[in-house]
C-alpha cells in the first residue's frame, strides 16, 4: 500500500493533519479552519407544497402549467436529465457527458456518463435511456441506442432539442421488475401517498453519481393551502414552504426568511377575438390601454411582480422595452369612440379566471375596475381550470403561465402554448421577437405582469440556491443550527 | 436620422442584456412602417474587483473562470523553472500558465468514482510531480508532460461526520483565514473572508486581530477556499460566481501603503 503521509515534508503538520483527516474520512480539515461553513450531513427537510402530484412518473405529465411545475420539482428529486442548464443558461453535461448533431440539427447523439446506476442497482445503459426518452418524446422522434450513446432522430430540424431535454418531463427513468420507476437522482422514493394527499418520503441516494445529498430525508407534504403553509413556517413546523407573491412581504415582516426567483410567471388576458363584443381590434386595444399594470404589480402583488407589455420578461428576452406597458385612458376612450361605441352604452364582457387562484381573482377584479372607467362592464367569473377540461368560452380569460427555462425560444413556446397561440419557427432573435409580437399586436393576448416564484425558509435551511428560473435544488440544501435572526436570503 | 422616398426615418437604438447575451435593438421608423433589428452577443464573465484604500493594499487578479468545480489550486515550477497554475477538478487536473485566458491542458483521472456532493480536494507539488487527493483518492501527475502517473484509492468507507475545529477568534470577520506575510511593518496578519453563507457574495480583507489593515476585495460570490503555496507571498482564492455559476480563481497579493 502506498503511504502518502510518509513523504510529506517535515514540519507540515497542518497538511499532515489534513491528509490524516481524509484518511479517517472526515469532511473537514483541522488546519484549514473551514469547518464552520462546510455543509453538514443529515436531518429531515420538511417541505410543503400546494399542488398534489398523482405520481412521480414523467410519462404522466400534467398539462396545466402550475401542476407541471410542481411535478417537475418533485421528479427532479428522483430523476436526472441528459443535460442541464447552469446559472448562465448554458447547457451542461448531466447524464450525457457530451453531444453532437448534424448540420441540420435532425440527428443528435448523446454520449452517456459511465458507471451511473439507478437506485434499484441496475446500470444506466443506452438501451434503457433510449426506451425512456422514446416514451417521452413520442413518435415524432426515433430514439436508438449504440454502445455508449443514444441517438435521437427527427424528421424536421430540432435546434431547440437541448433546451427541450434540459427542462420539463424529459427525465431518464427505469421501470423496475415490480413496475415501479427508479431514477439516478439524489433521492429515492421511500413512501408515496396512494391517494395523492398526505406525505411523500424521499431518502438520500447514497450512491448518486453527482454525490450524496446532504439531508438524509425529505418529508414532502402535498395539498397544503398557502395559508396553512404560512402558518407552518411561522411556527417552525416546516423548513420550506411556497409563498404566493402577494404574501412574500407579509411573511418577511413576520421574520420569515424568504427567497424569490427571477420573474417566471406571466399573468395575461386572452381575448377571444371571435366573440362579437371584441371582434373590433380597436376595442381590444382599448382594453389593453385601460389596464393599470403598475397597480397590479405594486399593490396586489406587493412589488413581487413587474408590469409586462411583452410575453417574455426582460431577463430572458433582453428586448422587453419594445413592448410598452403603460396605460393611457384618454387614448383608450378615444379608440372606443372611433369604433362607434358610446360611453353611455357600456359594452358587457365576461372575464373568466381560475377560481382556485386567489391572486387571479384579485387581478381579475382590478381589470374589471379599470375597464369600467372606459365604459366596458366586465362580469368576473371564477372557473375551474385544471387543464383537463377545455377552457371555458368567454370574451376574456385571465391566464397564469409559467416559464421553466431561460432559453428565449423555449420559454416563448411554453407561453404561446399555454395561451392557445401557435408557435412559429424561432431560431434568430428577430424570429423570436416576431412570434412574440404577433398575438400582442393583434391584441389577442394582453400581457399584464411577470411574477416571481417565492419560498419561505426556516432558519435551519442552508445553501438555498435554486435556479433563477424557479424550482428548487434540494440535493444541495443542508440543515444547520438555527441562525437566530431572520433576514432575507439569498 | 435619414430620409428615403421623401419620408423621414428615425432609429432608436437600445443596448440591453438578457441572461446570456448583450442585446442590441434598433427600432427603425419610416413613415407608417417600422422595423426592428435585434443583434445579440455573448456576455463575457465578470472580472472586476473593487478596492478601497488603506494601510496595506490587497490586490486580486482573476486567473481562471470556468463551469467545472475547482477543488484546489496551486502553483508549480516545471523543470525549466517556468511557473504553471494547477487546478484540481473532481475528475482531473488542469495545468495552465498563470495568466487569464491562457491555453490549458487537462489530465483526466480514470473512471472517477461517485464524489461527495461537496468534495474536498488538495494539491501539492512533490518533486516533478503534482500530487492530488479528492475524497480519498490520490493521483500523481507529471508536471512537465501532464501525463498521469497513477492513482490510488484509500480503502474503507467515507465517514460523513462533520468535525468542528477551533478557528481563529474572528467570528465577525468570517471563517476562513490564512497566515499572510506582510512586509509592511504589520505582523501576524491574516486574511478573513466570508459571511459563512454560500448564497452570499464574500469579501476578503487583511486583518490583524480584529483590526482591518487593508482594503476590502469584493468578490462576485462566496470564497470557497483559500490555497497557499509553499511560499506565503500570495494566496489564491477559489470563488463561485453567483451571477453565472462559474468557478473562479483569484491570486491575492499585498503591497505596502495605500
Amino acid at each position: 500500500m502506498k503511504c502518502i503521509v510518509c513523504r510529506l515534508p517535515a514540519g507540515r503538520k497542518a497538511t499532515r493533519a489534513f491528509v490524516l483527516a481524509l484518511v479517517a474520512g472526515a469532511l473537514t480539515t483541522a488546519a484549514s479552519m473551514e469547518a464552520s461553513r462546510r455543509p453538514q450531513i443529515g436531518g429531515v427537510l420538511r417541505v410543503q407544497m400546494n399542488e398534489r402530484i398523482a405520481a412521480f412518473d414523467p410519462r404522466q405529465w400534467p398539462t396545466e402549467p402550475t401542476k407541471a411545475a410542481a411535478a417537475e420539482r418533485v421528479d427532479s428529486l428522483v430523476f436526472d436529465r441528459l443535460v442541464r442548464l447552469d446559472e448562465g443558461g448554458t447547457f451542461q453535461p448531466a447524464l450525457a457527458i457530451s453531444w453532437q448533431h448534424d448540420a441540420q440539427s435532425k440527428r443528435w447523439q448523446f454520449r452517456l456518463r459511465d458507471g451511473v446506476k439507478f437506485t434499484d442497482g441496475s446500470p444506466m445503459t443506452p438501451p434503457v435511456v433510449a426506451m425512456a426518452l422514446q416514451q417521452l418524446l413520442g413518435v415524432a422522434y426515433d430514439v436508438s441506442a449504440s454502445s455508449d450513446s443514444v441517438v435521437i432522430m427527427a424528421e424536421h430540424p430540432v435546434p431547440e432539442l437541448l433546451a427541450e431535454l434540459a427542462t420539463g418531463r424529459y427525465f431518464v427513468f427505469h421501470v423496475a421488475e415490480d413496475n415501479s420507476l427508479t431514477g439516478t437522482g439524489p433521492f429515492r422514493v421511500a413512501e408515496w401517498p396512494a391517494s395523492g394527499s398526505g406525505n411523500a418520503i424521499f431518502v438520500a441516494n447514497e450512491s448518486c453519481w453527482a454525490g450524496r445529498p446532504f439531508v438524509d430525508k425529505i418529508d414532502l407534504t402535498m395539498g397544503v393551502d398557502f395559508q396553512q403553509q404560512a402558518n407552518a413556517i411561522s411556527f417552525g413546523q416546516a423548513d420550506v414552504v411556497e409563498l404566493p407573491a402577494s404574501q412574500v412581504r407579509r411573511a418577511a415582516q413576520r421574520g420569515v426568511r424568504t427567497a424569490s426567483s427571477n420573474p417566471v410567471e406571466l399573468f395575461a388576458v386572452v381575448v377571444d377575438a371571435s366573440k362579437p363584443a371584441v371582434q373590433d381590434a380597436r376595442i381590444r386595444q382599448s382594453i389593453s390601454l385601460a389596464i393599470d399594470r403598475a397597480s397590479i404589480a405594486d399593490v396586489i402583488l406587493q412589488k413581487q411582480g413587474i408590469s409586462a407589455g411583452g410575453l417574455l420578461p426582460n431577463w430572458i428576452s433582453g428586448y422587453a422595452h419594445l413592448f410598452p406597458a403603460t396605460s393611457d385612458l384618454p387614448r383608450a376612450k378615444q379608440l372606443l369612440t372611433v369604433s362607434g361605441r358610446e360611453l353611455s352604452h357600456p359594452i358587457p364582457l365576461v372575464l373568466f379566471y381560475d377560481s382556485s387562484d386567489a391572486e387571479a381573482r384579485a387581478i381579475a377584479d382590478r381589470v374589471a375596475v379599470n375597464l369600467r372607467e372606459i365604459g366596458i362592464m366586465v362580469q368576473v367569473s371564477g372557473q375551474t381550470m385544471d387543464g383537463k377540461a377545455k377552457p371555458p368560452a368567454a370574451d376574456l380569460r385571465l391566464v397564469r403561465s409559467r416559464m421553466s427555462t431561460p432559453d428565449p425560444a423555449a420559454a416563448l413556446s411554453e407561453l404561446l402554448n399555454s395561451l392557445g397561440e401557435a408557435a412559429a419557427e424561432m431560431e434568430t432573435p428577430e424570429q423570436i421577437y416576431a412570434a412574440e409580437r404577433a398575438p400582442i399586436e393583434a391584441f389577442r393576448v394582453i400581457p399584464l405582469v411577470h411574477v416571481t416564484e417565492s419560498y419561505g425558509l426556516s432558519p435551519q435551511v442552508r445553501d438555498w440556491m435554486p435556479p433563477r428560473w424557479g424550482g428548487w435544488d434540494l440535493a444541495d440544501v443542508w440543515l444547520g443550527p438555527p441562525s437566530g435572526a431572520g433576514g432575507n436570503s439569498p | 436620422m435619414g430620409e428615403a422616398d421623401g419620408e423621414p426615418s428615425k432609429a432608436l437604438i437600445t443596448l440591453s442584456e438578457n441572461l446570456g447575451n448583450y442585446v442590441w435593438t434598433a427600432e427603425i421608423q419610416q413613415g407608417d412602417t417600422s422595423q426592428v433589428v435585434i443583434t445579440t452577443a455573448p456576455r463575457p464573465s465578470q472580472n472586476r474587483v473593487a478596492t478601497d484604500e488603506m494601510l496595506v493594499t490587497l490586490n486580486g487578479l482573476k486567473l481562471w473562470a470556468g463551469h467545472d468545480r475547482i477543488l484546489d489550486v496551486t502553483f508549480v515550477f516545471l523543470s525549466n523553472f517556468e511557473q504553471r497554475m494547477v487546478l484540481l477538478l473532481g475528475d482531473g487536473l488542469i495545468i495552465t500558465k498563470p495568466e487569464k485566458d491562457a491555453a490549458f491542458r487537462k489530465t483526466e483521472f480514470p473512471s472517477p468514482r461517485a464524489l461527495q456532493r461537496d468534495p474536498i480536494g488538495d494539491l501539492r507539488q512533490v518533486g516533478h510531480q503534482v500530487n492530488s487527493i479528492v475524497d480519498g483518492r490520490e493521483c500523481d501527475v507529471d508536471v512537465d508532460s501532464g501525463a498521469l502517473i497513477g492513482c490510488f484509492v484509500w480503502p474503507g468507507p467515507v465517514d460523513r461526520s462533520t468535525v468542528e475545529v477551533a478557528g481563529a477568534d474572528l467570528p465577525s470577520y468570517g471563517d476562513q483565514v490564512r497566515n499572510l506575510l506582510l512586509n509592511c511593518g504589520v505582523r501576524d496578519a491574516v486574511l478573513g473572508a466570508g459571511t459563512g453563507d454560500d448564497t452570499q457574495s464574500d469579501w476578503v480583507q487583511a486583518l490583524k486581530g480584529k483590526v482591518a489593515v487593508s482594503n476590502t476585495l469584493n468578490f462576485p460570490g462566496p470564497v470557497l477556499k483559500f490555497s497557499q503555496g509553499p511560499d506565503t507571498q500570495f494566496v489564491s482564492a477559489i470563488v463561485r460566481n453567483l451571477k453565472d455559476g462559474n468557478y473562479e480563481v483569484y491570486r491575492l497579493s499585498t503591497s505596502c501603503g495605500p
